[in-house]
């Protein structure tokens, strides 16, 4: 029976079961939350927020309310994990965004997964691990970029780089412009030994083990040498259970909000063309709202899975039965109830009706049992 | 199997041409001029014919890997891709530009006829100019001309469009020129082909 049921499901819908299975293996549990948020929430965080526009809208009592843009900030406001507690959750919510290109809001269905709490590198260790096992079961073709943000971020607070250069820096990093990094360097006068850096570590993407060595030659700060170390210990410990593969160290991985610090990682699987998942440490949320506590997780956008899984449309009904005024109504049922027990999908009908996939066709025309033929 | 996005004219020749020296040819292109895909199996290359200003929107949604597109498309779009060179062909720039006689003035909130709103809007707003953009899509040297506009921000070639409607250049926005661009999903699964190719492309340019 239950195998019956799954083949109902559409691909989509299949791997989230599955996902889910596995995400409560490794002991997170499902939280479920309101549709609408306060919209102060958004207003007082707006940095956080990849998109600033939200759909608003006044509750009878005046306050007004949300349509949820994110569901992090949620998570994050209203967790109950403490220093000697964590909290680990996997939520599968609708968020609703302003799309770019077809200018209006979307809605996006998004699973995703928090670890909340005092972590250390299991933790990022069991995130990410889950991240890759979700890519995979996704697509057997997937990639993974991860990254440290600390490690750019204190090369520019060692090189004393501020302001607008340092957002043109970064910018020019993220879209891997090594041309118009070397010209912004350049205009700004950067002396050539700290140019030098910048354009190594923009170049720095590949393999992992390859990619740290070199990475280790321009760490020039403590706290640069700290975000190797942090990716090393997490990269050892995916290596113990097999999901060290298909990673790759990429440095151009720059958040574009102020959501994430410390470790980042974006997932993709082969003939979809932007980031399936995207996640890491998002701690300086917590503190923002008072918790001393490090978090991490990561959302998959399931909007993405409809373009990956375009299977055609199959047959509507397994058989469908004509029948007119002169058919006895009861043996009608009684001959529909009869296949349907037999795991038919049947469907009564007077005429065959428009845009129907059906694969065999009868007539009870006036009681009388005819196979009328095949829907081609 | 590589999908290049070229903007159809003569940038796309310039293209084909270079790309044609680091192992993409691809026969198919000389034959016929009316085809929009065309495909080289033994150097596993396809390339798609597509309007300059849509290249970038190919390459972001992945229906090519890599593409070719000017920088003035890749500012006002700013679309989500990796620009991983500058190719240094199609060079133009991006300026303003107005009434041979024009003198502005500062009182007024200035009128700007152009294409390239966004850009526009951005080089104003840096320098705490008040403007009205007036958004066309062609014939922007007219505005200013008619009285529709105080002046206009396009691309510039050589000015000699500019100087037959008695136009000249005011100010330089920013250098054009053609930029190689990835799909950021591409740039993982054909990583081989794509970074051997810019590698290739440096040392053609090099030259």
């Amino acid at each position: 029976m239950v195998q019956d049921l799954i083949g109902v499901l559409r691909p989509d819908e299949k791997i989230t079961l599955e996902l889910r299975a596995l995400y409560e293996q490794y002991g997170f549990r499902k939280y479920r939350m309101g549709k609408f948020e306060e919209y102060e929430l958004y207003l007082e965080n707006k940095n956080f927020l990849k998109s600033k526009n939200i759909i608003t809208f006044h509750d009878l009592d005046g306050r007004v309310l949300a349509l949820k843009p994110d569901v992090t900030l949620s998570i994050a406001k209203n967790t109950h994990a403490n220093a000697s507690s964590s909290e680990k959750f996997y939520y599968l919510e609708n968020v609703y965004r302003l799309d770019k290109q077809s200018g209006g809001y979307r809605e996006i269905s998004q699973l995703g997964l928090e670890y909340i709490g005092k972590l250390d590198e299991v933790a990022a260790y069991e995130v990410i691990c889950l991240a890759q096992k979700t890519l995979e079961s996704i697509s057997k073709s997937h990639w993974m970029q991860l990254s440290h943000i600390g490690f750019l971020l204190s090369l520019l607070d060692a090189l004393g780089i501020n302001g607008t250069l340092r957002q043109e820096i970064m910018e020019n990093i993220r879209g891997k412009k090594l041309h118009e990094l070397k010209e912004s360097v350049a205009r700004a006068g950067i002396a050539p030994a700290a140019a030098q850096l910048l354009m190594n570590a923009a170049r720095l993407c590949g393999e992992f083990a390859e990619t740290l060595k070199k990475a280790r030659e321009i760490a020039i700060s403590q706290s640069m040498t700290d975000a190797l170390d942090e990716l090393e210990r997490v990269y050892d410990l995916l290596a113990i259970s097999g999901q060290e593969k298909a990673l790759m160290l990429d440095f151009s991985l720059v958040n574009d909000s102020d959501y994430y610090g410390g470790l980042i990682f974006q997932g993709f699987v082969e003939n979809i063309p932007r980031a399936l998942l995207a996640g890491g440490y998002y701690g300086n949320l917590l503190k923002k709202f008072g918790r001393d506590l490090d978090a991490i997780g990561f959302a998959v956008y399931l909007n993405e899975l409809n373009q990956l899984f375009r299977t055609k449309r199959q047959s509507d009904a397994d058989a469908l039965i004509l029948y007119d005024d002169a058919t006895d109504k009861t043996k009608l049922i009684e001959k529909a109830n009869q296949l349907m027990l037999g795991g038919m999908r049947i469907r009564l009908e007077k005429t065959i009706p428009d845009d129907m996939i059906c694969g065999k066709i009868y007539s009870f025309y006036a009681n009388e049992w005819k196979e009328a033929g095949t829907d081609a | 199997m590589l999908n290049i996005a070229l903007p159809k004219g003569r940038l796309g020749d310039q293209v084909y041409t270079l790309f044609s020296q680091i192992g993409f040819e691809c026969a198919a292109i000389y034959e016929n001029d009316r085809k929009l895909v065309l495909e080289s199996p033994e150097n596993d290359v396809r390339y798609l014919l597509v309007k300059p200003s849509d290249v970038a929107i190919y390459v972001e949604y992945g229906a090519a890997d890599v593409g070719v597109v000017g920088k003035d498309i890749l500012l006002d779009a700013n679309p989500d891709v990796y620009e991983l060179l500058d190719l240094g062909i199609g060079k133009c720039r991006l300026a303003v530009a107005g009434p041979e006689d024009y003198q502005e003035d500062r009182e007024r909130v200035l009128r700007v006829a152009t294409k390239f709103s966004t850009v526009t809007k951005k080089y104003y707003s840096s320098l705490n100019r008040e403007i009205e953009i007036i958004k066309l899509n062609g014939s922007i040297e007219l505005a200013p001309i008619l009285g529709l506009s105080d002046v206009i921000v396009d691309i510039v070639e050589s000015g000699k469009t500019l100087k037959e409607n008695h136009l000249k250049v005011l100010e330089t926005i920013i250098p054009i020129s053609a930029r190689l661009i990835a799909n950021r999903s591409s740039y993982l699964f054909k990583n081989d082909v794509i970074s051997k190719m810019t590698v290739q492309l440096q040392e053609v340019l090099a030259k």
